[in-house]
């Protein structure tokens, strides 16, 4: 087990880290999440049957659990703020101001920004552009960790590019006018 | 920064340029974490196999069968009937699927709460079942009087030192998250019209989406297979309780017969229940709406998920379980307040063996008394002594079963399961 451990450690381990990371948007959680990968992971190797490649087939275990983690959070929050968090919810995800991790703190102001807006974009849009912008995966890859068409890749990330930019600009113009209160 | 600056290609560099984020955990530091909540898996799963030998030899078995039956129309009898291998085929298709499927385990359970109608009518559910807020917050009343008014018949002391010294056991094999349900169109001559059943199949590592897909499949009610148009299945994201069904272009769903679009329309309603799923969205190749049979064109269609307690059906040999809704039975007090869990629990033990179904509380099972905390109750039961012999053991998969799909509705996070006589205790998940 240790082996195997060292070697996908070596192989895989930061990637996987800044994905659950970027996912989740808790460095602890991501902690907690990729000591459950690696756990799910080198439990059931000896049943992989190499249907995708090693590295696809990791990132899909990871998704599967940051997702699951993701959804039981909604869960609770949806106990605990009612029915009306259905309503209200992507405006209280774009006014979230929960505090940013220091190594984006650290980053420009466009930066910060793309990766608060980022929390707006819907779960497979989320999902396409971690894939393919932070990870830096091929069309193919993203298809395959996904489970969908690379069309379906394609066209999810041009939506989740134009959501972005929509909502980048409503959060460009909001500062704007709180500028010209001023 | 202007406006102008985000443009795409803008958007896609920052993307990319997202800063690092490294793990701080150092690779043994971590490998030791592995290893520690590896071995605490191990011992729980140890120690839930050894519950079980006691108490669950054949659970493992899929012998856990919890099946909602529902009243479908006479497509029945007209070569709709889907073979149990069948449906065994087709969940075993999806078990070996992928290893993208791997490791995702998602409750058939929602979290769901209250969200009933005032009416509970059969067979019209889809078309008549709004949600209902206010029938919500008195449903959450009803659940805070039952909190208030439960009563302990057992000893402060000894119930407290009970649930400290017993670990709670989670029963794994038991939480509905790795069954995958189906639902079977089988005769029952109390039905003339025929009914269908819920049959679910011990999967791992699945979707909630998958799982849906496969039910739907297993379940189609229609003669040329309508369900395996279907070319995605997705539920809503953040709270998970709509459904969307897109169909490919060629579909013919607009020619169901009656009885097959009323049967799909109740196939959905119990399927979707189970899931707390109340809307089904509907679309073609990405297109909003669809030619729903006689209905004509629907975007969506609404689910009803009241309902108050399941009962056990046998047929041939096999034990299942129905929704009280189908079959008619009392979902409401005398005063017209739907009824809580407790009440729920209690009407299912005290029913009496008249009708075609009957009471999922085995005969040497007692529902003695009932436990709330908040979003917790505890199932406190006696027997007459340990349960060895396998037609026991069914009956007590049944009665767990009924009482885990009982809790669904309800705003519960935990269900625990005592065996007063032996101080068992099974713990399940509702989230």
């Amino acid at each position: 087990m240790r082996s195997e451990f060292d070697r996908l450690y070596t192989a895989y381990h930061h990637q996987l880290f800044q994905y659950l990371f970027y996912m989740v948007r808790n460095r602890e959680v991501a902690e907690d999440l990729v000591q459950e990968v690696y756990i799910k992971v080198l439990h059931s190797f000896e049943t992989f049957e190499g249907k995708s490649s090693e590295k696809t087939w990791l990132y899909s275990v990871a998704k599967h659990v940051g997702i699951d983690w993701i959804r039981k959070q909604s869960r609770k929050k949806r106990k605990w703020e009612g029915k009306e968090y259905e309503w209200s919810e992507r405006e209280f995800e774009i006014k979230d101001q929960s505090p940013l991790p220091e190594e984006v703190l650290l980053q420009k102001d466009e930066v910060q920004q793309v990766y608060r807006v980022l929390k707006t974009c819907t779960e497979d849009q989320q999902q396409v552009v971690l894939l393919r912008y932070v990870q830096s995966l091929s069309i193919s890859e993203t298809a395959d960790i996904l489970g969908w068409t690379e069309s379906k890749v394609k066209t999810t990330q041009h939506r989740a590019i134009k959501t972005l930019q929509k909502n980048l600009e409503e959060v460009e113009e909001t500062l704007e006018v709180k500028e010209a209160k001023k | 920064m202007s406006k102008n600056k985000w443009n795409e290609k803008d958007i896609e560099k920052t993307l990319s340029n997202l800063p690092s984020v490294k793990d701080k955990q150092s690779k043994d530091e971590l490998f030791q974490a592995i290893e520690k909540r590896s071995e605490e898996v191990s011992l729980s799963r140890a120690a839930n196999k050894r519950k079980k030998s006691w108490l669950f030899p054949a659970l493992g078995s899929v012998a856990a069968i919890f099946i909602i039956l529902l009243v479908i129309p006479s497509f029945i009898n007209n070569n709709s009937q889907m073979s149990m291998d069948e449906a065994n085929d087709s969940a075993e298709n999806m078990e070996s699927s992928s290893a993208d499927n791997a490791e995702n385990k998602v409750s058939l359970y929602s979290d769901d709460s209250g969200n009933e109608t005032q009416e509970s009518s059969i067979g019209t559910e889809s078309q008549s079942s709004p949600r209902n807020d206010e029938n919500a917050s008195s449903n959450n009343n009803e659940a805070t009087q039952e909190n208030n008014s439960s009563v302990d018949v057992r000893s402060e002391s000894n119930s407290s030192e009970s649930i400290q010294e017993e670990e709670p056991v989670q029963i794994e094999d038991l939480t509905p998250s790795e069954f995958i349900a189906q639902i079977i169109p089988v005769e029952e001559s109390d039905f003339p019209d025929g009914i269908a059943v819920l049959h679910p199949t011990e999967i791992d590592h699945t979707s909630t989406e998958e799982l849906l897909a496969t039910s739907l499949k297993a379940s189609d009610p229609t003669i040329r297979s309508e369900m395996e148009n279907i070319t995605e299945v997705s539920l809503d994201e953040q709270l998970q309780d709509s459904v969307h069904l897109n169909f490919q272009e060629d579909h013919n769903l607009e020619s169901l017969t009656s009885s097959e679009h009323q049967g799909l329309g109740l196939i959905f309603q119990e399927l979707f229940t189970i899931y707390g799923i109340d809307e089904v969205e509907l679309s073609v190749e990405g297109e909003p709406g669809i030619m729903f049979g006689q209905q004509g064109e629907v975007e969506s269609l609404p689910i009803d998920l009241f309902n108050r307690g399941y009962y056990s059906y046998e047929k041939d040999g096999e034990v299942y379980l129905v929704s009280a809704r189908i079959v008619g039975e009392q979902m409401r007090s005398d005063s017209g307040n739907a009824l809580t869990y407790r009440e729920t629990v209690e009407r299912m033990a005290a029913m009496p063996d008249e009708h075609f179904y009957t009471s999922p509380v085995p005969d040497f099972v007692e529902v003695v008394n009932f436990r709330f905390d908040d979003k917790f109750v505890e199932v406190i039961y006696e027997t007459e002594g340990p349960e060895t012999e396998e037609s026991q053991l069914d009956e007590m998969s049944t009665f767990y079963d009924s009482l885990i799909l009982t809790a669904e509705p309800f705003s519960l996070d935990t269900l625990q399961i005592t065996n007063e006589t032996t101080g068992e205790t099974k713990e399940v998940d509702l989230n």
